[in-house]
């Protein structure tokens, strides 16, 4: 690997070939550059540089207590700690064979969706739109973009709420703990929520019709979609913390055997392991996959903003999960409004018999599927652990879509168009590397 | 005091951690919007593209503890570069979460993430001070809100040091009229030897203190860890208290070291 990325040169260029560099990516999350080399018939290589440090939090979950992995592993992630919890403390519930309680899951649920509209919210306005209005960064839009800047803090402090009420803060949570939440809200808190995200989701239905007449370059991945999804049709839940895991090829399995379709192969090149499918196969996890393969379990309101915005499944277009989160957020939206009218809320008594054995669980965090499994010993001490990420999904096939839009602008003449088409794919796939490296 | 009315230069770099800290300033706090304009943003790669890694700065904040060499070089040029410092979040003030691997040897903690461990050049956890001079601390996991408008407007006053919270979790309980987890139900709440600023946070949301803002300066770790033993807790348990946040630090690794190894054995 390149450990001297940060004063890195565009390299040497070959003869009739063009080389782009992008030194440490910006508006992602966490650190990676980028290498392309196209030839004039070819594209000679395609490098996603993931440099993020090692973490190690597979390694050092050995050891551990179970009853400290949830709040240790939120830690992998600043944006959806909420999801890595989750899918911590349903691993450790299935390893010592415990069913939490309906409301517990409602809450999970609700936790979970929130979090989803908070971090396509954040990926949106801070990373994503500069890139359509030719602007570094957000911070430089604000004093120009009155309205869309009202929008993001409007929205995003009406969301982050649920977490913070529920959770006693949006980012890294303290009331959720294996087998339940050492604190529930009452049913005010809950009704004043709601009536919080009801004033803003005219701002989301907005947001997303003004999304949707921006230009995205044309592109049509070949990756095979996957997501979580609930048996049945319209009137299921859209699958978030339970479900089978499904693609748009055909999977279709209990989650407990992912690993009979799924598997990670080490880079040289990047700390993150690359997930393929058996058949050497490459899927895209996130949005777009989820709105794809679940269309039809959307809210009715949000199908008909989907229409309005001329958004039709299946939709290949990897810049399309922009357009994918917008629906998310308004549908999340609803989904919470749903969710805090149902729940009345009763204190839980978290108790937990160890007991030893392994477990797994996967969820659908907002940038996509997140495995995790572990083994625990009778003592409650993790003896294994593994954890794959939504960006690990993903890796392999955002490289095969650089791959796709190299080949397409290799004749092109506008060097710096392609670089831009470049880095606006990786960002349209929300890649957290932080998440992916851990 | 005159409220200074040229903008901050600031400067904001990532090293080994989730980002949560910069997604705090960014998303979950409630004053973005006043925090970015006072703020000349120099460098953040996260929020922005380009930048100058090499300043001038007025105030630069480091996200993330030191875990490659890369990093402490950097760190040292940002230092000379920048009138105030400031680590924010326990990974950068006292090595947080990613410090917890410090008690393995490094080839076993490599061997058992990656077969192939020739590309990985990981080193033990640092704190930020362990490599430049600080100006203060922003403590949190993540970051305390006040402490964080604290530090902005003190900035933007002239203020000579900024007032950070520098008492233990405890205060904030009493302040809160919680009852005491610790003494009461008998629960191993690290609150005694934490530094406030969370607002008693765990104990409020019935449960201990799991110690997520680290040390508060001169803790006496010793003498809660011997009260956790007298409760019953394990060697392993107490062990595994003071090395899930802060084992770095001093205050924290003297409980530690009571009740097993806080240097690997290789």
């Amino acid at each position: 690997m390149d450990q001297q990325h940060h004063h890195a040169k565009p390299q040497q260029e070959l003869p009739k070939t063009r080389t782009i560099v992008v030194d440490y990516l910006a508006r992602t999350e966490g650190e990676s550059d980028l290498l392309v080399r196209v030839g004039d018939r070819d594209v000679q290589e395609i490098k996603l540089k993931i440099f993020e440090p090692p973490r190690f939090f597979e390694g050092f979950l050995v050891g551990r207590k179970f009853s400290e992995a949830g709040d240790i592993v939120s830690r992998i992630c600043g944006i959806c700690p909420i999801s890595h919890m989750t899918t911590s403390l349903q691993a450790v519930e299935d390893a010592m064979g415990i069913v939490p309680s309906r409301q517990t899951k409602l809450l999970r649920r609700l936790m979970c969706v929130s979090q989803i509209v908070a971090s396509h919210i954040v990926h949106l306005y801070m990373f994503a739109l500069p890139d359509y209005f030719g602007y570094p960064g957000f911070v430089d839009m604000m004093p120009k973009f009155e309205k869309e800047t009202n929008y993001f803090l409007t929205m995003k402090d009406a969301i982050n709420n649920v977490a913070e009420q529920i959770g006693g803060r949006p980012l890294h949570p303290v009331s959720m703990v294996v087998n339940g939440f050492t604190k529930v809200p009452d049913r005010e808190t809950l009704a004043s929520l709601a009536e919080g995200i009801k004033s803003v989701l005219p701002m989301a239905y907005d947001a997303a019709r003004m999304m949707s007449e921006l230009p995205y370059p044309d592109l049509q991945t070949e990756g095979d979609f996957a997501a979580l999804r609930k048996e049945g049709g319209e009137g299921v839940e859209y699958a978030i913390n339970e479900g089978r895991l499904i693609s748009s090829r055909g999977l279709n399995l209990e989650i407990h055997q992912y690993a009979s379709a799924l598997h990670e192969e080490e880079q040289d090149y990047a700390h993150t392991k690359k997930s393929f499918l058996k058949d050497g196969g490459t899927i895209m996890t996130g949005a777009l996959a989820r709105v794809n393969l679940k269309f039809d379990q959307l809210d009715g309101d949000t199908k008909k903003l989907a229409r309005e915005m001329g958004f039709c499944v299946p939709d290949k277009n990897p810049y399309h999960n922009i357009l994918a989160q917008t629906l998310e957020i308004y549908d999340g939206m609803i989904e919470c409004i749903r969710l805090l009218s149902e729940i009345v809320p009763e204190k839980e008594k978290p108790q937990v018999e160890i007991r030893a054995g392994e477990g797994m669980a996967i969820t659908e965090a907002p940038r996509g599927l997140l495995m995790h499994s572990y083994a625990i010993n009778r003592h409650g001490v993790i003896e294994k652990a593994n954890l794959v990420t939504p960006t690990s999904h993903n890796f392999a096939n955002i490289e095969k879509d650089l791959r796709a839009l190299a080949l397409a602008y290799a004749q092109s003449d506008e060097h710096d168009a392609l670089r831009m088409k470049c880095e606006q794919l990786i960002r349209a796939y929300d890649p957290c590397f932080s998440c992916s490296v851990h | 005091m005159v409220i200074q009315k040229k903008k901050i230069r600031l400067g904001i770099f990532k090293y080994s951690c989730c980002a949560g800290c910069e997604f705090e300033l960014i998303f979950f706090q409630k004053h973005v919007r006043e925090v970015f304009e006072n703020a000349e943003v120099v460098y953040f790669r996260m929020g922005q593209s380009g930048g100058r890694e090499e300043g001038p700065f007025d105030l630069v904040l480091i996200d993330g503890a030191i875990t490659e060499a890369w990093q402490a070089d950097q760190l040292k040029k940002v230092r000379e570069a920048t009138r105030y410092l400031l680590p924010i979040g326990s990974c950068a003030v006292n090595g947080g979460i990613p410090a917890i691997k410090n008690h393995t040897s490094e080839l076993d903690m490599e061997k058992r993430v990656y077969q192939e461990i020739s590309p990985i050049h990981s080193m033990k956890t640092h704190a930020v001070d362990d490599y430049v001079r600080v100006d203060g601390y922003i403590k949190g996991c993540p970051i305390g809100r006040r402490d964080l408008d604290e530090a902005f407007t003190s900035l933007l006053l002239g203020k000579k040091k900024p007032d950070f919270f520098n008492y233990s979790v405890c205060v904030e309980c009493k302040q809160k009229g919680n009852t005491c987890v610790l003494v009461s139900y008998g629960w191993p709440c690290m609150g005694p030897v934490t530094n406030a600023g969370c607002g008693a946070l765990c104990p409020s949301y019935n449960r201990a203190c799991y110690a997520c803002w680290g040390p508060m300066e001169d803790a006496n770790a010793p003498a809660l860890a011997r009260q956790f033993e007298k409760m019953g807790l394990t060697a392993d348990d107490i062990f595994r208290r003071f090395t899930q946040y802060g084992s770095p630090k001093p205050e924290f690794r003297r409980g530690a070291e009571l009740y097993g190894s806080t240097t690997s054995s290789r």
